[in-house]
């Protein structure tokens, strides 16, 4: 049964792409599972949806996520679980026994008969309308966010080297306004050393009487 | 029991929509987190069209598996970009590297 062929190797791939350690070796098993899933698709009525999906999700999104690995070099996964496994594999465990018990009693049913006369056309551009309207507006704003997390971050590191050029200037201010709240409680302190230089050395009133001459 | 085609992906969907979740729930990484999403959205698409050929919609079900197909795209190109970014900025993909707000 094809169908069940196609099922078993989906999750198969889905389950590799989770598994494997290196990023790349991941991408080629979900653009696999994406391949598989749009044969599924095909094989369930629906051509048009599948060659999207194959087109974009094994094709374009594969290419992307080649791109983005080799834009962030040489990086194994760490081993860890952001939970613990055991946890995980509970949770997971009861997503599929309540997922299951939702769905079981509709896998048994009969499938209804096909509603006639519609077509993918029509749906998409009559009845469902808007779902383009928001497709189109999508577009934009991944279009616009990936602008906006990629382009000004070469301004920024503009920016941060000309900060860097600019660090002896700059810094030099910077450090006071930290600093001043350091220096506050040793104010008091300032009187201890003046005091210190008076009483031992004989000629710090000559220099005292030197700054009241300035003074005056 | 032999199950119908449409029975078994939207068995198979359901399965792939743990398994990204698993993937989720484990993995620190940020590109691993989007193949966990990927797969969760091919979860989604076959539990869409299992549901059209159930009730006898496949062009309803085809016309709504565009639009996730669409969206699912842009939020994983969205999250690639930021992932190259924290790369750019953190020299890592972890995600315990973004902990810096942490109160």
């Amino acid at each position: 049964m094809m169908s069940l062929l196609l099922v078993i190797c989906i999750a198969a791939c889905a389950f590799q792409a989770i598994r494997v350690k290196r990023l790349i070796q991941a991408a080629i098993w979900l653009a696999a599972a994406s391949a598989l899933t749009s044969m599924l698709l095909y094989l369930l009525a629906a051509p048009q949806a599948a060659v999207i999906e194959l087109s974009v999700g094994a094709g374009l999104v594969f290419i992307l996520f080649v791109f983005a690995i080799n834009l962030s070099p040489g990086e194994a996964p760490s081993d860890r679980s952001v939970v613990p496994v055991a946890l995980a594999v509970t949770m997971t465990g009861c997503l599929l026994v309540l997922l299951g018990e939702l769905v079981w009693p509709l896998l048994a049913g009969p499938a209804a008969a096909a509603v006639a006369g519609t077509a993918l056309s029509s749906v998409l551009w009559h009845d469902r309308q808007l779902d383009v309207l928001v497709q189109v507006a999508l577009i934009f704003v991944g279009a616009l966010t990936v602008a906006g997390l990629l382009a000004p971050e070469r301004e920024a590191s503009e920016a941060m080297s000309g900060q860097q050029q600019a660090t002896p200037e700059r810094a030099k201010p910077a450090p006071p306004i930290p600093a001043a709240p350091i220096l506050v409680p040793p104010t008091p302190a300032r009187p201890r050393p003046a005091p210190a230089a008076f009483t031992p050395s004989p000629a710090a009133p000559a220099a005292l009487a030197g700054q009241k001459e300035k003074i005056a | 029991m032999s199950l119908s085609p449409a029975a078994l992906a939207f068995s198979g969907g359901v399965l792939l929509v743990a398994l990204g979740l698993y993937a989720l729930m484990t993995s620190h990484h940020l590109i691993k987190i989007l193949v966990g999403m990927q797969i969760m959205g091919k979860g989604i698409l076959l539990a869409l069209i299992a549901a059209g050929q159930m009730s006898g919609q496949v062009d309803l079900a085809q016309a709504l598996i565009i639009t996730v197909i669409v969206a699912d795209t842009l939020v994983t190109i969205a999250g690639l970009a930021f992932a190259v970014r924290v790369q750019r900025q953190f020299g890592t993909l972890d995600v315990r590297a973004l902990a810096s707000l942490k109160g």
